[in-house]
């Protein structure tokens, strides 16, 4: 049994617990929000491993989803590993997650909690956005206390471009994954894994890693070495601007000006995207689904109602600064990051096109 | 190259061009097949093919996305497949589809279940019908409708009342339109579980030879092999299917401890067949909620906007809302008591 306590910028606490397997990775997911202090009432506890369900009087739906007030179960099968979730508090209140279930192959092997902890993140986001605080799916750098957001969906190079500005040492980061956008207009760091992202920083050249990058990291991983030095790393800034990263097949760098309306759309839809896969494969990936099962039995949840509440929410503070959109190729390298940088440095009045 | 043509009441027009049609796909659409189309509103071409994924813009180094158009490869257990949409958002639809060996064998899981059946159902929706993930069944132009999750009974419940000498519209999907429903006669996927009597009399010797190895299989396997038997309502002995019928009552069908039918609140109804909408529409919910990123301003990014609109539309009058508990082992007994609430008027 072991146990690990997290405060997020004093807005949110979480404790995780496993049982039943040891996990050498546990720690590294939330490390930057680990603390030592132990937590009494939680706002989100996680408990990993095997559980007995107290889904009785609960609706069965499907035949693998069981609904009561405030309560989610479900045991379900997806093409990367099989899974058993319950939820108490799965609207109001304290939420308490047990979460039984792995990963197939190496990943399973290396990270074996790490399925059980990426399922946090919409509790998080949930938690948060009734604080008033967005957690946005996007990175951000920071210089001369001056955020720059870079959002955009999976695989458009956001890593990549993160890391090239940090390797310049005149920025500090703030998150590569997620960040926390406030309503005041000020951007609060959430740096996800940071030992595999300095990792990756200090020993390649993209965010993808080579194989002998992986036996590397596997080889510090058991010697223990999993000390991150978040020494550019900055907890707050103020946002100046948010860019729009997209890649594009075969396209030259383009800069353009996006509208607030497209810009606030697509944070949304950004963020809901990342809880809708196209078949089954993870249980953050089908989280929208555990939701809309959910509101077959009380259609009027907030968790429902949560992605066009936020929308509202962030539409005056989205129309108020710049927006900018980049599009990049289907190979990143170095004159790409050359127009990027420019662009921030030089900071130009965009036309719309 | 065979091309086959497909009409569903002259609504939705397509057409499927392939070296070969599979057979479980042509079982699947054999109520559809028609000789002559005037214009379809989609096509599709079956087999390998080359995607113009040029100036695309590319999502998770899987989907490759342009005004009207969407890439990706998938899979599922072990189903793959590539598709290519030309057209999205305009009349002239386009699809390209590559499958594996298993993606045409079970074609009906696969390429029709997760992007064919989806395509006929964002047609009708275009045209401001609306589909509904129901069962429906009639009697002297009185049509009663039973949506539901899967699992819960629908195919039963029709099994039971074509007994009776209901007419039947669909046991799977229904297409609404201004209070009225209009059949979508897709074959019955018998599994053990759902094999009533009705059916099982109604079944060849080797077929119920077939459905014991089958469900063998889905055991053996974990559940990664699940290949229902198909029988088309219309070669059922005691099956008669109509067109359309007027839709009177609606019983919204959920799993229970035991039988209990309870008048329900419409817009909870509503609710229900919203949300039942989009989850049976994986993995295109998925597919256009990328293409959403891109274009937030298309009819893509508005489509679950225009189907909710579109149910609304075409469930005003005068209908009745039941919400019926089923328990799990859905009996005849527990069926004739359905049927005496159902009869009865409640």
């Amino acid at each position: 049994m072991w146990e690990l306590n997290y405060n997020i910028h004093d807005l949110l606490t979480i404790k995780i617990r496993g049982n039943g397997f040891p996990d050498a990775t546990k720690h590294l997911r939330y490390s930057y929000f680990q603390t030592d202090e132990n937590i009494d009432n939680p706002d989100i506890s996680l408990n990993i491993g095997p559980f007995v369900p107290s889904n009785e009087g609960a609706t069965s739906i499907a035949h693998k989803y069981w609904v009561k007030d405030n309560y989610f179960y479900c045991k379900e099968k997806g093409s990367r590993g099989k899974w058993e979730i319950e939820i108490f508090g799965f609207e109001t209140g304290k939420t308490v997650i047990n979460f039984h279930g792995k990963n197939p192959g190496v990943k399973g092997l290396l990270f074996p909690t790490f399925m059980a902890q990426e399922f946090l993140i919409p509790f998080i986001e949930y938690k948060l956005a009734r604080k008033n605080c967005y957690l946005i799916h996007g990175g951000a750098v920071c210089r001369d206390d001056i955020g720059y957001i870079f959002t955009g969906r999976p695989g458009v190079w956001k890593t990549s471009l993160i890391m090239d500005l940090l390797r310049t040492n005149e920025y500090q980061f703030l998150g590569d994954d997620r960040i926390i956008l406030k309503e005041d207009g000020s951007i609060l760091c959430f740096p996800t894994s940071l030992f595999l992202f300095d990792f990756t920083l200090a020993n390649t050249k993209t965010e993808q890693r080579s194989m002998s990058n992986n036996l590397n990291l596997v080889y510090r991983i058991l010697m223990n070495g999993t000390e991150q030095s978040p020494k550019n790393l900055i907890k707050k800034c103020l946002m100046e601007k948010i860019v729009f990263i997209s890649r594009f097949t075969d396209q030259n760098v383009q800069i353009r000006k996006t509208t607030p309306n497209e810009g606030l759309q697509k944070i949304i839809v950004n963020n809901m995207a990342e809880y809708i896969e196209s078949t089954k494969k993870s249980p953050v990936g089908q989280f929208f689904t555990y939701v809309n099962i959910y509101s077959l039995i009380y259609p009027d949840t907030d968790l429902i109602s949560h992605h066009y509440r936020i929308k509202e929410q962030l539409s005056q503070l989205i129309s108020s600064i710049p927006l900018h959109a980049i599009t990049l190729p289907f190979r990143y390298d170095r004159s790409a990051f050359d127009i990027v940088v420019n662009h921030i440095d030089l900071n130009p009045q965009l036309n719309d096109i | 190259m065979i091309e086959k043509h497909y009409t569903i009441h002259n609504i939705v027009n397509f057409t499927i061009k392939s070296t070969t049609i599979p057979k479980r796909m042509a079982i699947e659409y054999a109520n559809f097949e028609t000789d002559h189309i005037n214009r379809p509103d989609f096509t599709i071409e079956i087999g390998d093919f080359i995607p113009s994924n040029e100036d695309c813009s590319l999502i998770d180094h899987t989907y490759f996305i342009k005004k009207g158009y969407f890439y990706c490869k998938d899979s599922y257990k072990f189903g793959k497949w590539a598709v290519e949409v030309n057209g999205l958002e305009s009349d002239e639809l386009h699809l390209n589809i590559s499958t594996n060996f298993i993606g045409l064998y079970a074609a009906d899981m696969f390429i029709c279940a997760y992007i064919i059946d989806f395509f006929i159902r964002y047609t009708l929706e275009r045209k401001g019908y609306s589909v509904v993930h129901a069962a429906s069944m009639s009697k002297d132009n009185h049509a009663l409708l039973f949506p539901s999750q899967s699992g819960a009974g629908k195919t039963t419940t029709a099994v039971y009342l074509a007994e009776d000498g209901y007419d039947y519209l669909g046991d799977d999907f229904v297409i609404l339109h201004k209070g009225q429903v209009f059949s979508y006669p897709t074959p019955l996927n018998v599994f053990s579980y759902n094999l009533n009597p009705v059916i099982r009399s109604g079944l060849p010797f080797q077929d119920r030879i077939l459905l014991k190895i089958k469900s063998a299989l889905y055991k053996i396997t974990a559940g990664r092999i699940k290949i229902f038997t198909k029988m088309n309502p219309v070669d059922i002995p005691n099956f008669n299917v109509v067109e359309n019928s007027n839709l009177d009552t609606i019983y919204l069908l959920s799993q229970g401890e035991k039988l209990e039918v309870t008048p329900a609140n419409p817009d909870f109804v509503v609710n229900s067949l919203i949300i039942n909408q989009k989850l049976e529409s994986y993995p295109f919910l998925k597919y256009f909620i990328e293409y959403s990123y891109e274009f937030p301003n298309s009819d893509i990014a508005r489509f679950w906007n225009t189907c909710e609109k579109n149910l609304k539309m075409n469930l005003e009058g005068d209908m009745q809302y039941y919400e019926a508990r089923i328990p799990r082992h859905y009996t005849s007994e527990i069926f004739k008591k359905f049927q005496e609430v159902m009869e009865c008027g409640n």
